[in-house]
């Protein structure tokens, strides 16, 4: 492929990229160097990509790949976010819209690495058949394990935040 | 919830940023792992230019020298053949049949990777106690040696397993329904 156009479809779809550094990587230094790494192995492989699927889906099946079989340095389960949150009211409503964003990216972030890709795409509106694709599951695991991974988040919500 | 994940707040990288990214040089982290491997290979080779006459190559037979050698030119190339392989991540049409791909291939590295240490060890030892007599103190120094080899190679090897057994978790719990 050549190599403007390879850009220019990096440059369009490149929120997919920042959403998986984000939901795999804890500091800023290492979503940089993940971003990167994504980058060189979507230009390596982009001659495999054969147009039966959405580029999208495409590059959200390297960027999966590339977050969770590259090795880095195995970090206790701390959630920057954590941090950055007030006191909870009980009342959600009261939550800004961007709190509301930092607490559910921190919630998925505590879930297993193939829980954090399964909900990812759901909440990208891609369906089972697609994910199941993407991942090679049966669209039938697939749903199982949404309908599970839902009631996760909302244990954690509750759970972490109280709300 | 779908609404608070689309609207997550992601900076935008530009095209130039981008186009740097492709290229290998720029690769923050093959930048890092062939510095390490230049500075390991040339480490070795200063080594081999020089054992020949500070470690009296000439009073050794071929087959010490030579032995010496191979030992430690298979190592480099197996770390460059190494460095290059780590690269291919993606090996499958799906997530599930990559990591298969990548664990079978890790496997293998890791085979490779002790079987060629081994290799080298044993070759360096071979060289430097060719012809020499053993007394007491010797043996306990070339025991002493094979542990702290041994002492690598155990930590080599748990590197490694490591490496594969988190993958090999990952890949199960894709494939074990929820």
């Amino acid at each position: 492929m050549d190599e403007s156009y390879f850009l220019q479809l990096i440059s369009t779809h490149q929120q997919i990229i920042h959403k998986v550094c984000k939901l795999y990587r804890d500091t800023s230094s290492d979503r940089e160097d993940l971003f990167q790494e994504i980058v060189f192995q979507l230009w390596r492989s982009i001659d495999n990509f054969r147009g039966q699927s959405a580029i999208g889906t495409f590059i959200y099946r390297i960027a999966l790949n590339t977050a969770m079989a590259t090795f880095r340095r195995e970090r206790k389960k701390i959630i920057n976010y954590v941090d950055q949150v007030p006191e909870m009211s009980s009342d959600d409503e009261d939550l800004s819209t961007a709190e509301r964003k930092g607490l559910l990216m921190a919630a998925i972030k505590m879930l297993e690495e193939a829980d954090r890709a399964i909900i990812a795409l759901v909440l990208d509106e891609y369906s089972y058949r697609e994910i199941g694709e993407i991942l090679g599951i049966t669209e039938n695991n697939v749903g199982v394990r949404v309908s599970r991974i839902k009631n996760k988040i909302k244990v954690l919500l509750i759970n972490s935040y109280g709300i | 919830m779908k609404d608070l994940w689309a609207g997550q707040a992601m900076e935008e990288k530009q095209k130039e940023v981008l186009a740097k990214m492709i290229r290998k040089k720029s690769h923050p982290i093959l930048k890092k792992i062939s510095r390490q491997l230049a500075l390991e290979a040339g480490s070795w080779l200063v080594v081999l230019s020089v054992y020949y006459s500070m470690f009296d190559g000439q009073m050794r037979p071929w087959v010490g020298n030579g032995v010496f050698i191979i030992g430690i030119l298979q190592a480099i190339a197996f770390n460059i053949s190494a460095y290059l392989a780590a690269r291919n991540l993606i090996q499958g049409d799906n997530l599930v049949s990559s990591l298969s791909r990548y664990i079978i291939e890790l496997r293998k590295f890791k085979w490779i990777s002790l079987f060629s240490r081994i290799i080298m060890m044993g070759a360096i030892l071979f060289f430097f106690l060719y012809g020499l007599e053993m007394n007491t103190r010797r043996t306990f120094t070339v025991l002493f040696i094979s542990l702290i080899f041994a002492g690598q190679l155990w930590f080599l090897q748990n590197q490694w397993s490591q490496k594969i057994s988190k993958l090999v978790r990952l890949k199960a719990d894709f494939t074990i329904p929820g």
